[in-house]
């Protein structure tokens, strides 16, 4: 019976103390942000729209090299407009280095660190689910700014359901906003 | 006409260089713009696509700025339409910059008019080209030269082709001014 209420003890705090782990853990090792870019698309497979691509992020490892995330995104033809030519995606994302001295310093008033990433996505169109493609991008010009990230020039290969090349995109804007 | 369509260029350019003359702020601008079709449809790059701008403001006055760009076609084929415009831009609601080291307010409003001449199907076939004066709105400036960078946010425009008598919307979501002087000393 002392066996028995020892191990339950041990079971309870054990309990408790991953409880009250979790929320430090997810409050120092991960992040999550919300960004809005800008895009289009020269491929067969997206139309030569204007696309706004709104996503959300959870980033495991903030400020560190080689910081991965996983990310979910909805990219719109915005112009023309067209919701049901709308996909829905999801992307591994990995932020090579940050580095607080670098060229690009003169692009914000404020202490930026320069932090490339490289994504890889894959998109099902909303009104077609099985259609899938699949994008993979670098974003060399991506500013960690403390609120989030800033990055311009974005360039992708667009890849067909069998991985092959069949055109490629380039994002102009993306905003990133560190939510908490 | 064509009276009109040289004069234009001109008086803008002039002012251009007055601004660089007087070198109170310069910035280079990145930006985008997103083009609606007009009555009858049409684009005025005939087709849909993405529209990177790149460009400079000078400063002419406390109140008043200038501005080029070249706006190429990148997507689906690049540099198949080619625009290049000239603004001047009135600070509505405030001074863009102070004549002290203080710093101008950080939210303001601008309003450009301009003149935009485009090049189109330049890689893909006979080229022809359009032009037109432009009227625009940016409800949204953050920033200024004391800053060293200004974002112009949700500016709404709107293009008049007087070749062919035609007018349509066009929208910049954003566009970045990164000024060369530095922070504060511009004013």
């Amino acid at each position: 019976m002392k066996k028995q209420s020892r191990d339950t003890t041990l079971l309870l705090f054990l309990a408790i103390f991953s409880v009250s782990a979790f929320p430090s853990f997810a409050e120092e090792k991960t992040a999550y942000y919300y960004s809005v870019s800008m895009e289009g698309f020269s491929s067969a497979l997206f139309s030569a729209a204007e696309y706004a691509d709104f996503s959300a992020s959870i980033e495991f490892t903030p400020r560190e090299a080689v910081n991965p995330a996983f990310s979910m995104h909805y990219l719109l033809p915005a112009n023309p407009l067209s919701i049901e030519d709308s996909l829905a995606g999801i992307s591994i994302d990995l932020t090579l280095f940050y580095l607080g001295d670098h060229p690009l310093a003169w692009m914000s008033p404020r202490k930026t660190s320069l932090a490339p990433q490289l994504s890889a996505a894959a998109y099902v169109p909303v009104a077609d689910l099985g259609n899938l493609r699949y994008t993979v991008s670098l974003s060399p010009f991506r500013l960690f700014a403390g609120y989030g990230y800033f990055s311009v020039g974005a360039f992708s290969l667009v890849l067909d359901p069998s991985f092959a090349v069949n055109g490629w995109g380039i994002r102009l804007f993306d905003f990133s906003y560190l939510r908490f | 006409m064509k009276y009109r369509t040289r004069i234009v260029p001109l008086a803008l350019f002039l002012l251009l260089a007055a601004g660089a003359a007087c070198a109170q702020d310069l910035a280079f601008s990145i930006g985008a713009w997103s083009f609606f079709p007009d009555a009858a449809g049409k684009l005025p790059g005939e087709r849909p696509g993405v529209f990177p701008s790149f460009g400079a403001t000078y400063g002419i006055t406390r109140y008043l700025e200038a501005g080029v760009a070249i706006i190429p076609r990148l997507i689906p084929a690049p540099f198949d339409d080619i625009f290049i415009e000239e603004h001047v831009g009135l600070s509505l609601f405030g001074e863009r910059v102070k004549a002290s080291d203080s710093p101008a307010a950080y939210i303001g409003t601008l309003l450009d008019a301009g003149f935009l001449f485009g090049a189109h199907k330049v890689l893909s076939g006979s080229p022809d080209y359009s032009r037109a004066l432009f009227l625009r709105v940016t409800p949204i400036t953050l920033g200024n030269p004391y800053y060293g960078r200004r974002d112009r946010m949700l500016s709404v425009g709107l293009i008049y082709d007087y070749d062919a008598n035609s007018a349509s919307l066009f929208v910049n979501l954003i566009a970045s001014d990164f000024y060369l002087a530095p922070a504060p000393k511009v004013h």
